[in-house]
């Protein structure tokens, strides 16, 4: 393997962040296992990498400013749309024969359209804001995480965990308050990378409170746990 | 320290012929590559350690022994070794923790990482900061940020903000160079 080659098709990145192929990725690892240049090169990619993503989540801290780009999220504003149709249609059918109560009708059903395309306004908005990003670590005997400031607005919150993610391929997440019951699943998390594990949770699950982000691998024989964070959540700032 | 890379095959003739300074030889020239891709697929720094000590341990037993069916692709022949000791630490772990919720254990094992790791972290996160700033645009950095932090692929990113493939390779290079500079020069005042 050429040093150009590596170089012309980025090896030194994609090995780092986990996107090559696995018989490409065989034939680098044989290549840099002994080859000072190469390696000199990974340590660097990989530090620099992990150095941008817990500066991420310091800034994030800091001052409130998401750092993730990309956005590719459900569509939660259809449920909203839904349940304020549903508003409408009630007060239509509950309107009487009367003139004088049909008007009042038409009075209710301007209200509640406007609240619907207030609320699709906000939720449109949610969807376009910056996730706000979260790099959680493990720590053996941890009891309580430290605070974590709610986002001003509605937005996704997206927990990043250092988690080697190369042997299974779906995972669970679930959220727990401590005043007991579940507040938020997802079943089907699927890694990005081989090292970490991307939860996106919308903040409207949580008001200020402590909870439990759990962490399960989904395997065929069952589910097997793999990590709980304690989440403290403030009010924001 | 420069390290001679000796011939593969010669390296493990050397060794079954006995000499022990060919074993030596053949840690120091593996050692940084078996660390690095052993830490590649686990966090943990004592599991790191634990199975690169064992790869080792294995590598060195087998050669000795004329298990090494070609001796020219001694690479492949550690790296395998390695890969199953990283799974197998892996079934371990998983084990463990099926042990722990069986029992109604409610804290879950995990690695821990010690105050000098996060200071360390720390220290890096500022030195990301300052390649940040050191870029010449924000696209630049928003290349940064989409590649290492939110994963994107490079032809997204490419075609989203304009940039050519080698103009991005670029961006990427500089900013490697930049850290691996400041990281350097941070070392010397660490040591004091």
């Amino acid at each position: 393997m050429e040093h150009r080659q590596i170089e012309r098709d980025n090896l030194i990145d994609r090995y780092v962040r986990g996107t090559m192929a696995l018989p490409e990725r065989r034939t680098f690892e044989e290549h840099f296992l002994d080859c000072p240049e190469c390696l000199e090169q990974l340590e660097t990619a990989r530090s620099l990498r992990q150095a941008l993503r817990v500066s991420a989540a310091e800034n994030t801290s800091v001052d409130d400013r998401p750092v993730v780009a990309r956005s590719r999220w459900p569509v939660v504003w259809q449920w909203v749309a839904a349940g304020a149709a549903a508003c409408l249609l009630v007060a239509a059918v509950t309107s009487v024969a009367l003139f004088q109560q049909l008007q009042l009708a038409h009075v209710e059903l301007a209200s509640a359209r406007s609240v619907f395309e207030q609320r699709s306004e906000d939720a449109r908005r949610a969807l376009e804001r910056e996730p706000v990003v979260y790099t959680l670590a493990m720590s053996r005997g941890a009891r309580q995480g430290s605070e974590i400031a709610l986002p001003r607005d509605r937005r996704w919150m997206v927990f990043s965990i250092e988690l080697d993610t190369t042997q299974v391929r779906s995972y669970r997440a679930s959220v727990v308050s401590s005043i007991g019951g579940e507040v938020w699943h997802d079943d089907h998390v699927q890694p990005a990378s081989p090292d970490a594990l991307a939860v996106s949770v919308p903040s409207n699950v949580f008001v200020p409170g402590t909870y439990t982000l759990t962490i399960e691998a989904a395997a065929t024989a069952g589910r097997f746990p793999l990590a709980r964070f304690p989440l403290r959540m403030g009010p924001p700032k | 320290m420069e390290i001679n890379q000796s011939n593969p095959a010669e390296v493990v003739g050397r060794i079954r012929a006995g000499e022990r300074s060919a074993e030596d030889e053949l840690v120091r020239q593996y050692s940084r590559g078996v660390y690095f891709v052993i830490n590649q697929s686990v966090m943990d720094s004592a599991q790191v350690d634990d199975i690169y000590q064992e790869t080792f341990r294995l590598v060195l037993e087998k050669v000795r022994a004329g298990q090494v069916r070609e001796p020219e692709r001694l690479s492949g022949f550690i790296l395998s070794i390695a890969r199953n000791l990283v799974i197998e630490q892996f079934r371990k772990n998983v084990r463990a923790e099926v042990g722990n919720e069986a029992y109604g254990r409610s804290q879950v094992a995990s690695p821990e990482i010690s105050q000098l790791d996060q200071l360390l972290r720390q220290e890096q996160a500022a030195l990301a900061r300052r390649v940040l700033a050191a870029l010449e645009s924000d696209r630049d950095r928003k290349i940064l940020f989409r590649f290492y932090i939110a994963d994107d692929d490079k032809e997204e990113i490419c075609a989203d903000l304009g940039v050519s493939s080698m103009h991005f390779n670029q961006i990427l290079c500089r900013a490697r160079e930049r850290y691996r500079k400041l990281f350097d020069e941070m070392k010397p005042e660490r040591q004091k």
